[in-house]
């Protein structure tokens, strides 16, 4: 087999293995377009955010925190703060580095999404070696996906009825995501806290409130037994 | 203006964050990678964006927290018994939505 079809049946491979989830960023993609055009985003803006940041929940974020009319900076900082997990994703994807060139790593890191990196890491427990080819298929689906659903969104955002209070929906994406992800006691103390404090300080202006509470309660809920022990 | 600031920060930033740790063998190493707090940061900055928006006692009118209040607990019963979350996140809207209109009306 030549090297040209090695990379086809990869690309293809690729494709394959992130079409059961990659459905799933449609509903959000959606939502996010329906949610940037009523933060006051044109629709060039709203696909520019998709180009360039492709993260649905830091999108989310960013949009809600330009609405609500944040700071820059805070905006920024939070969106940082939410994606911090692609740092992880892209240090277990290290052993790439050894065996790829930097601008081939460079385009591939572009399309690094949770959904991309669920699909990789399968290989990844496998012991299995990933691709270019592999990682470029699985990404490129997303990436087409995410940025027609935030196109349709867009579009459609304008039509939908205010009863459907579509801000709303973003609210209980990021729920289930937390609570997803939230299985020890000392992660869901963590959780209540920053839900709970972000709420109380909910008058100090910039949306500050966001950060101070979500710094306070990951401190918190990591200090816990340190804490308890002082006591 | 701010807008763009935002998109090509934002943007440029998270690129970086994907490309810098995959490029140098060393980054997966570093200490606080492997910190706890470092991995509940991102979970307590959704939870607070969340807070004031699912529990909004100032001046928010009845029916609005009694249909926030179900909709939450229907994500977390739903993700709790079937370990989906976007089934969890459709669930818990459809049903603030649908008691959300219906409440309007009768208070």
């Amino acid at each position: 087999m030549g090297a040209s079809s090695v990379r086809v049946s990869s690309f293809r491979e690729g494709i394959i293995a992130v079409f059961p989830i990659a459905f799933g960023v449609l509903p959000i993609g959606i939502i996010f377009g329906a949610t940037a055009i009523e933060g006051g985003l044109s629709v060039f803006q709203t696909l520019a955010s998709s180009f360039l940041m492709i993260g649905g929940a830091a999108q989310i974020l960013a949009v809600t925190l330009i609405k609500e009319q944040a700071a820059t900076a805070v905006i920024v900082l939070s969106a940082l703060m939410i994606n911090l997990r692609h740092v992880v994703y892209s240090a277990r994807l290290s052993e790439l580095s050894k065996e790829h060139r930097k601008r081939t790593l460079g385009v591939l890191s572009y399309f690094l999404t949770d959904e991309c990196f669920v699909t990789l890491n399968s290989k990844l427990s496998k012991n299995e070696k990933i691709a270019p080819g592999y990682f470029f298929g699985a990404g490129l689906t997303l990436w087409i996906l995410w940025q027609l659903s935030t196109y349709a969104g867009a579009v459609l955002g304008k039509e939908l009825p205010t009863w459907l209070h579509i801000g709303y929906f973003s609210d209980f994406i990021f729920l289930a995501l937390v609570c997803q992800a939230s299985r020890s006691k000392q992660v869901i103390t963590g959780v209540l806290i920053a839900c709970f404090l972000s709420a109380l300080l909910i008058f100090i202006p910039f949306k500050l409130n966001v950060l101070i509470a979500a710094s306070i309660a990951a401190y918190v809920c990591t200090h816990t037994r340190k804490i308890a022990r002082s006591l | 203006m701010k807008i763009w600031i935002v998109l090509f920060s934002a943007g440029i930033l998270t690129f970086l964050m994907r490309y810098l740790p995959m490029n140098s063998p060393f980054f997966h190493k570093m200490s606080f990678l492997k910190h706890e707090a470092f991995a509940v940061l991102p979970l307590c900055v959704l939870a607070a964006l969340i807070g004031p928006d699912l529990l909004p006692w100032q001046n928010a009118p009845l029916s609005l927290c009694l249909s926030l209040a179900l909709g939450t607990i229907c994500t977390l019963v739903t993700i709790r018994k079937t370990d989906s979350t976007l089934g969890g996140a459709f669930l818990g809207y459809f049903i603030f939505v649908v008691t959300n209109f219906y409440l309007e009306k009768l208070l």
